[in-house]
């Protein structure tokens, strides 16, 4: 018996062993890539076909609350010189000469809906008069039930905010998260987001905003997080701009190096901008939103 | 490939501890070695050469040893040759690059620029070739034309990656002959869990602070943040290489092998020279007896030993990488060494309180110049650890240190308490208990489920 005792441990991690080998076989050492490519969607070469062949398959519903783009423009739109170019077409309409608001006065009606890239702007964009749904690792499937501490309201649903609160402005910045899913379930649950952001608030100007960038080495090594997967996606975020309620917000050529990519010099883990530069990322969100559509 | 991942876990370790008992005795060296080189093979897939310079650096030392032991008259001449054969190849891969930049920093040329990948364990195989070599110069009475034996001890498995570092002295016994005895077997299966769990539940997990620090940038961190990211990088540097070196203990008792102890609770010492007696203790022995001593040690006056503990620490440095912020970490060490030999170390020893204050502040601050590579980022940090130098950040989230010490907190606290000698005086005395038993299987399987974690789910480690 004490023999026993002596290799107790032993047998058990023996046991364990066994018992978690067929696991581990299937799923880390031989299945996972597999298994994990299954699920994923084909990478499309072109974004501008990935954009076109999407946009014909966008759900109804969706599409009637934005108005509907049509394919040709969703195409362009994830290039931001076209984005900026459709905001100043909504300048030109809605010209107005009163005094632009100050960045404080500019965000005390604003909200952010987002993951950790919105948590950053939270943290270190000192964009103070802002409120802020976000947390770390939200995606578009969790966000419209998932209870997010909100700084001086309350940890909440977003319903609920909504109940509470009504905004001038709702900054949307979703979808790098659930890049592994089926493409076009994100695509549609993005809609559906956007909906009911429009339904609960439709005072509200609503900006979608493109998902950031990662850095080329984070991007060239990684079959799911890489830029060409985040272009696509954004792509179908533009199409559901119309320019009158929902506008598309691009920040990437603020911080893209020459292959449009996020620059590695802003970032440390290839994925993040540093605290300084979120700085920047507010301030180019006040100017291009004042500039193409001043006060409401 | 790492002990603590599971292609390891799951793949090598069990065939090879299955190949090995079932081998009769006599053959287990045999299943050691080729176990070894098959390991080896495994971790250089994508260099294939680099396993074959390893075949070829075994061949040349294995060579040069019994040259240096048959030929007494011209011995230095063979040991010098193999000095310059293993540190030649070491500088070609790991300082030729650094040595170019400097020198294009020094005169008006253009090299180019050259960048080997880094051939695994080269530091640690360079080093423990080079005792050998020299205990056999020495005149150690090595069986040199065992090849086999010193094949084994050149290249195996547990240690080829990341040490100890052993002499051959050390190993020789064993490797002639060695009980296998099953409560033995046990107690390193049960070292090497322990250093698993050490690696995975605590170490990775406490490193990601440090990276989180290292995201965030070092302008824009508070200052209680910026002591938290030391603490966290100088607790990550500790659990790491010293689970490393539980796992590499634990693998070797698993064969009857006794590995040296490389670390001794570095962190409750009094002084940092005591910290360097009890950290990486078989890379000090090293540089004791095949540097410092050579050179004439403490024994030939106070200039002499100053200048050679000089030599020894800018070696140690540079040693540990090949960038200026190592250099000047070796200088630093010198400095606070030599400081603690003029007299400060007899007061920290005397007043216990006191040299716990000095080393809580002095360990951090050197890892620091270690963590760094960057030298003017290093004066960014030390803005934000010391604000009274610079006054406060630019952008820095003032709230920070609570949102990670939420996060964190309890973390730090278990990983501070895992530098005590606490746990491991619970383990030596109820370690095989069923309990303890039962709960180093459970630090077993959550290691396991931690890694399979790590590889599936990528929002585990990178939610954005």
């Amino acid at each position: 018996m004490k023999r026993h005792s002596d290799i107790l441990f032993s047998i058990l991690i023996v046991l364990s062993v066994l018992v978690l080998m067929p696991f581990v076989l299937r799923n880390d050492l031989f299945g996972a890539k597999e298994a994990d490519s299954g699920d994923l969607p084909p990478i499309v070469q072109s974004d501008e076909a990935a954009g076109t062949e999407e946009a014909g398959s966008f759900p109804d519903e969706s599409a009637s609350l934005t108005e509907s783009v049509p394919a040709g423009e969703s195409s362009a739109a994830n290039d931001s010189s076209e984005t900026e170019g459709s905001l100043t077409e909504a300048e030109a309409e809605t010209e107005n000469t009163a005094e632009a608001p100050s960045l404080e006065e500019f965000f005390s009606d604003a909200l952010f809906i987002g993951d950790s890239r919105t948590v950053g702007l939270m943290e270190y964009a000192g964009l103070d008069t802002a409120d802020f749904f976000a947390t770390s690792g939200m995606s578009t499937f969790q966000v419209l039930t998932e209870e997010v501490s909100v700084p001086n309201v309350g940890k909440m649903t977003l319903t609920t905010l909504f109940e509470q609160k009504s905004y001038g402005k709702i900054f949307l910045m979703l979808g790098i998260n659930e890049l592994g899913y089926n493409f076009s379930s994100v695509v549609s649950q993005y809609g559906k987001v956007v909906d009911f952001v429009r339904q609960m608030q439709p005072q509200a100007t609503l900006y979608v905003c493109a998902n950031l960038h990662l850095t080329s080495s984070r991007s060239d090594s990684d079959d799911i997080y890489n830029n060409e997967n985040i272009n696509r996606l954004n792509a179908e975020i533009a199409a559901m701009a119309d320019n009158e309620n929902i506008f598309y917000l691009d920040v990437n050529p603020l911080f893209d190096d020459e292959n449009g990519a996020l620059n590695a010099q802003y970032s440390a883990d290839d994925t993040h901008p540093y605290g300084k530069y979120y700085a920047q990322w507010g301030q180019w969100i006040y100017d291009t939103c004042v500039q193409s559509k001043p006060a409401q | 490939m790492v002990f603590s991942s599971l292609p390891f876990l799951f793949g090598f370790m069990p065939l090879y501890f299955a190949a090995y008992y079932l081998m009769p005795e006599k053959y287990r060296n045999a299943v050691l070695l080729a176990g070894s080189l098959i390991f080896y093979a495994i971790g250089t897939k994508d260099q294939p050469l680099y396993f074959f310079g390893l075949l070829l650096s075994m061949v040349v030392n294995i060579l040069l040893a019994q040259k240096i032991q048959a030929d007494r008259e011209r011995r230095k001449l063979w040991l010098t040759a193999g000095i310059l054969y293993d540190f030649g190849l070491l500088f070609l891969f790991k300082y030729l690059g650094f040595f170019c930049r400097t020198l294009e920093l020094l005169l008006p040329v253009q090299l180019p620029d050259i960048r080997l990948a880094l051939p695994p364990g080269i530091s640690f195989f360079t080093f423990q070739v080079v005792s050998y070599l020299a205990d056999v110069y020495r005149g150690a009475d090595y069986d040199t034309k065992a090849v086999g034996r010193v094949a084994t001890y050149m290249s195996m498995f547990p240690q080829i990656i990341s040490g100890p570092i052993t002499t051959y002295d050390q190993l020789e016994t064993s490797l002639k002959k060695r009980a296998h005895i099953p409560r033995i077997f046990d107690s390193g299966l049960r070292e090497f869990c322990i250093g698993l769990g050490m690696k995975v539940i605590l170490a990775n997990q406490i490193g990601r602070l440090w990276s989180d620090v290292t995201a965030i940038g070092y302008e824009s961190i508070s200052t209680p943040l910026a002591w938290m990211g030391i603490a966290a990088f100088s607790l990550q540097l500790y659990l790491d290489f010293y689970s490393y070196s539980l796992m590499a203990r634990g693998l070797g008792l698993m064969m009857g092998l006794q590995l040296p102890q490389n670390f001794h609770y570095p962190y409750m010492s009094l002084s940092m020279t005591d910290f360097w007696r009890r950290w990486h203790m078989s890379l000090g022995q090293w540089f004791r007896d095949y540097i410092y001593i050579p050179l004439g040690g403490s024994r030939q006056g106070k200039l002499r030993t100053y200048r050679n503990m000089l030599i020894v620490w800018l070696f140690t440095g540079l040693w540990h990488g090949a960038s200026w912020n190592f250099v000047l970490w070796g200088l630093l060490l010198f400095l606070i060494l030599s400081i603690e030999r003029l007299g400060l170390k007899k007061i920290l020893e005397k007043i216990p309180f006191l040299g716990h204050l000095y080393m809580l502040l002095v360990i951090p601050l050197t890892w620091l110049v270690f963590a760094i590579s960057d030298l003017s980022r290093i004066g960014v940090y030390l803005e934000r650890l010391f604000p009274f130098l610079a006054g406060e950040g630019q952008y820095v989230y003032a709230q920070d240190y609570i949102k990670y010490g939420q996060t964190y907190g309890i973390l730090l606290i278990v990983c501070l308490l895992f530098c005590t000698p606490l746990p491991r005086k619970l383990y030596q005395k109820y370690g095989r208990s069923l309990p303890a038993t039962l709960a180093l299987t459970a630090v077993f399987w959550l290691s396991v489920w931690l890694l399979h974690q790590g590889l599936n789910d990528p929002f585990m480690y990178f939610r954005f």
